[in-house]
C-alpha cells in the first residue's frame, strides 16, 4: 500500500508542473465545450486535438486528451438537461429525468447535482485505477506472445460485438482495420505492403488522418442536412440560490451516486461496454431499486445522478485495461494508445513500470482535472448555455479547417490531407452502409501488436498453431472470446426488441 | 435470419468487404509471401485477414440489416461539397498559400448547408484566415506562406 502513496506523490509532482496543469485545463475546457455542443462527440473532439500531441511530451499529451474525454462526460449533461438534446451519447439517459426537472424550474439543481455525481463517480474510478492497474500490469508482464495475441483477439472481439447492432459487421470492421494497420513496411522483412507506390505511407498510414477522416469528417457529414438546429433556451435562473439542492435532494442522491459509481466502474473496465452502456444500466438499475419507480421520467433526481456518476466512472475506469495491458476498450482509448505509439512508447503491461511518471502523472492529473471541471461548471453554467447557441453553419467549416490544418501540421504534407479525404469518404460510406467505424480504429491501433505477437508465438512454438490453445492462459482468453461471440450472436438473434433498450453507437 | 426484402445496400457492403478481403488475400499470398509456419512471411497476416474478411462479407448477407436512412439529395450534395472543400484545401495550401486555401475551404464547404449567406460566410472566412495566420504561421511557425502568388 505504501507503494501507492510514494507513486502518487511522484505522479502529483508530474501533474502539477505548469505545462501539465495548463494542458489539463485546456483538455477539460475543450472537453466541456465538445460535450456541450450537440453533434461533436468525444471521438471527434479527441481526434481533432491529436496533432497537438506531436508538440508536447507524451505525458502532457495524454493528460490533455484524457481531459477532453472525461470533460465530455461532464459537458454532455448540460445540453441533455436544458434542451433534451444529449450532447454526447453517454448523456442520452440524462435527458429522461433532467429535462423534466428543467421544465419544473429545477435546471440549476439538476446541473449542480450532475456535476457532483460526475465528480463522485470519477473519484471512485480513479481510486480503483490506482489500485488495479499496477496489479493487472504485473499479471500481464508474465504473458508470452501467445497469451498476448489471444488477449488482443479477446479485446477486439469484445469491443466490437457487445454493444454493436451487428456482431458480424463489427468484427468485419475490426478485420478491415487490422488490414489497414498492416500497410507500410513489414517490421521483420521490411517488405512494403499495401502502399501502391506511395512512399508517404511506408511508415504506415497516418493514424491521425484515419481518426480525423473517420470521426471528424464523417461525423460532421452526419449532421449536415439533418435540419438546421434552431434551438431556444428558456431564460432559466442560474443564480447560486437556485442551483443549490434541497436537503431532500442530497438525501435521495447519495445512494444512486454510490451504486452508479460501482456499476460504471465495472462496465468501464470491460471492453466493449463504455460510458453509454454504463449510464443506461445505472438508470435501469436505479429504477428497479426504487420504491417509487413512477417518479422516474418525471424529474426524479435519482434518474440523473445515477447515470451521470456511472458514465464518468466508466470513462475513468476505461483507462485500467488500456494502461495496464494495452488493450483499449473503445475507440477513444485506442486514440490514447495511438498517441503513445506516436511517441514511440509501445502500449502494454510494461508501461506502468518503465514509464511510472507517465502512468502516475496521468492518474494524478485526473484528480486535478475533475476538480477543474467542478469549478468550470458550477459558476459558468450560464456561459455553457450560450455556447449551445453557436449555429452549426459556422461551426462545421471551422471544424473542417482545424481538421485539415491539424493533419497537415503533423508532417507538413498535403498528402495527409488527401488521406483524410479518403477516410472521410470511407467513413461516409460506412455510415450509410451500417458499418461501425469505432471497431475499425481499434483494429488499426492493435494491428502491429497482434501481428508481432502472432509471428513470435509461431516462431517460439516451432510453427505449431495449436500453441494458442495448448497454453492454458491463452486458451482461456480464446475460450472467453468464443463465449462473448456466442453471447452476442444470441442477443442479436433475439431480434431488435432486446436491443432497442441499448443506446445506439457510443460515438 | 434471412432478410425479408431485398436490400441493395447490404449487397453493396458485402461485395465491398469480399472484394477488399479477396484482394488482400491475393496480394498477401502472391506478392508479399506467406513464409513458413514457424517463420511467417510478410503476407501471412494480411492473407489470413483477407480470408476472414471474405467470410464475414458473406455472413453479412444473411445477418439482419437495419440501415440508417438513405442519404437524401441534400446530404449527397452536402457530402460532395465537404469532400471538395478538403480536396481544394489540400491542393491550394502549398501552391496558393494559407489564406487563399482557408477562404476556398470555407466558401466550398458552406455550400453544404444552404442558404449560403455571402456576408456571414465571408466574415467567417476572413476570421478563420486571420486566426490561421496568427496561430499556425506566426505562433507555431509552420513553414507556410500566407500568400504564395506566382
Amino acid at each position: 500500500m505504501l507503494d501507492i502513496f510514494s507513486n502518487a506523490a511522484l505522479g502529483l509532482s508530474v501533474a502539477v508542473s505548469p505545462e501539465n496543469l495548463l494542458f489539463c485545463f485546456i483538455g477539460v475546457l475543450l472537453g466541456t465545450l465538445v460535450g456541450t455542443l450537440p453533434g461533436i462527440g468525444a471521438l471527434a473532439g479527441v481526434s481533432l486535438l491529436l496533432p497537438v500531441t506531436f508538440y508536447v511530451e507524451p505525458t502532457t499529451a495524454l493528460v490533455m486528451l484524457a481531459g477532453i474525454y472525461y470533460g465530455v462526460t461532464y459537458g454532455g449533461s448540460t445540453a441533455a438537461i436544458l434542451l433534451n438534446l444529449p450532447g454526447s451519447s453517454a448523456a442520452a439517459v440524462t435527458c429522461l429525468d433532467g429535462y423534466p426537472m428543467a421544465r419544473q424550474g429545477r435546471a440549476g439543481v439538476a446541473l449542480f447535482m450532475t456535476t457532483i455525481a460526475s465528480f463522485v463517480g470519477g473519484t471512485f474510478a480513479i481510486i480503483l485505477l490506482m489500485i488495479c492497474t499496477p496489479l493487472l500490469a504485473r499479471v500481464g508482464l508474465n504473458f508470452g506472445p501467445a497469451e498476448y495475441a489471444s488477449l488482443v483477439v479477446l479485446g477486439l472481439i469484445a469491443a466490437s460485438t457487445i454493444s454493436s447492432g451487428s456482431p458480424v459487421r463489427g468484427i468485419a470492421m475490426v478485420v478491415l482495420g487490422l488490414l489497414i494497420g498492416t500497410a507500410g513496411s513489414d517490421f521483420e522483412t521490411g517488405r512494403l505492403r499495401f502502399t501502391f507506390g506511395h512512399l508517404e505511407i511506408a511508415d504506415g498510414i497516418s493514424f491521425v488522418a484515419i481518426a480525423m477522416g473517420l470521426f471528424g469528417v464523417a461525423e460532421l457529414l452526419n449532421n449536415i442536412g439533418s435540419g438546421a438546429r434552431t434551438t431556444t433556451v428558456s431564460r432559466a435562473d442560474y443564480s447560486w440560490s437556485k442551483l443549490y439542492p434541497t436537503r431532500q435532494d442530497w438525501r435521495d442522491s447519495w445512494g444512486p451516486m454510490g451504486r452508479g459509481s460501482v456499476l460504471g466502474a465495472a462496465f468501464g473496465i470491460l471492453p466493449g461496454t463504455g460510458a453509454s452502456i454504463a449510464s443506461f444500466i445505472a438508470y435501469a438499475f436505479e429504477k428497479r431499486w426504487s420504491r417509487t419507480p413512477g417518479r422516474f421520467g418525471n424529474g426524479a433526481i435519482e434518474g440523473i445522478v445515477a447515470p451521470e456518476s456511472a458514465n464518468n466512472a466508466a470513462a475513468q475506469a476505461g483507462f485500467i485495461p488500456t494502461l495496464s495491458l494495452g488493450i483499449p476498450g473503445d475507440a477513444v482509448m485506442a486514440l490514447m494508445l495511438g498517441a503513445l505509439i506516436i511517441h514511440g512508447i509501445t502500449p502494454g503491461p510494461q508501461v506502468v513500470t518503465s514509464h511510472p511518471e507517465l502512468f502516475w502523472g496521468l492518474v494524478m492529473s485526473f484528480w486535478i482535472g475533475n476538480i477543474f471541471l467542478v469549478f468550470l461548471h458550477l459558476p459558468l453554467i450560464g456561459v455553457w448555455v450560450r455556447i449551445l447557441l453557436v449555429p452549426y453553419k459556422y461551426l462545421y467549416p471551422s471544424m473542417l479547417f482545424f481538421i485539415c490544418i491539424g493533419v497537415y501540421s503533423v508532417s507538413n504534407s498535403s498528402f495527409d490531407i488527401l488521406l483524410v479525404l479518403l477516410f472521410g469518404v470511407l467513413g461516409f460510406a460506412m455510415l450509410k452502409l451500417d458499418l461501425p467505424a469505432a471497431p475499425l480504429l481499434l483494429g488499426v491501433v492493435l494491428s502491429p501488436i497482434l501481428e508481432n505477437n502472432l509471428r513470435r508465438a509461431m516462431l517460439i512454438s516451432g510453427g505449431d498453431p495449436l500453441t494458442f490453445v495448448e497454453r492454458p492462459i491463452s486458451a482461456g482468453f480464446l475460450l472467453a472470446a468464443v463465449v462473448v461471440l456466442v453471447f452476442s450472436l444470441n442477443l442479436f438473434k433475439r431480434g431488435k426488441g432486446s436491443q432497442q433498450a441499448v443506446p445506439a453507437d457510443p460515438d | 435470419m434471412i432478410t425479408r426484402h431485398f436490400e441493395p445496400r447490404q449487397l453493396i457492403a458485402s461485395a465491398a468487404l469480399c472484394a477488399t478481403g479477396g484482394a488482400a488475400a491475393y496480394l498477401g499470398m502472391y506478392r508479399y509471401g506467406l513464409g513458413e509456419l514457424f517463420h511467417l512471411g510478410a503476407g501471412a497476416f494480411p492473407f489470413l485477414l483477407g480470408l476472414l474478411l471474405v467470410a464475414l462479407g458473406l455472413l453479412n448477407l444473411i445477418s439482419a440489416f437495419d440501415p440508417p436512412p438513405a442519404p437524401t439529395r441534400h446530404q449527397w450534395f452536402g457530402a460532395l461539397a465537404v469532400f471538395a472543400s478538403i480536396a481544394v484545401f489540400a491542393l491550394s495550401l502549398e501552391t496558393l498559400g494559407l489564406v487563399p486555401a482557408v477562404i476556398l475551404l470555407t466558401l466550398t464547404s458552406r455550400l453544404a448547408e444552404p442558404p449560403f449567406e455571402p456576408v456571414g460566410t465571408l466574415t467567417l472566412a476572413a476570421g478563420l484566415s486571420v486566426l490561421a495566420y496568427i496561430v499556425f504561421v506566426f505562433g507555431l511557425r509552420m513553414p507556410l506562406e500566407a500568400f504564395n502568388w506566382p
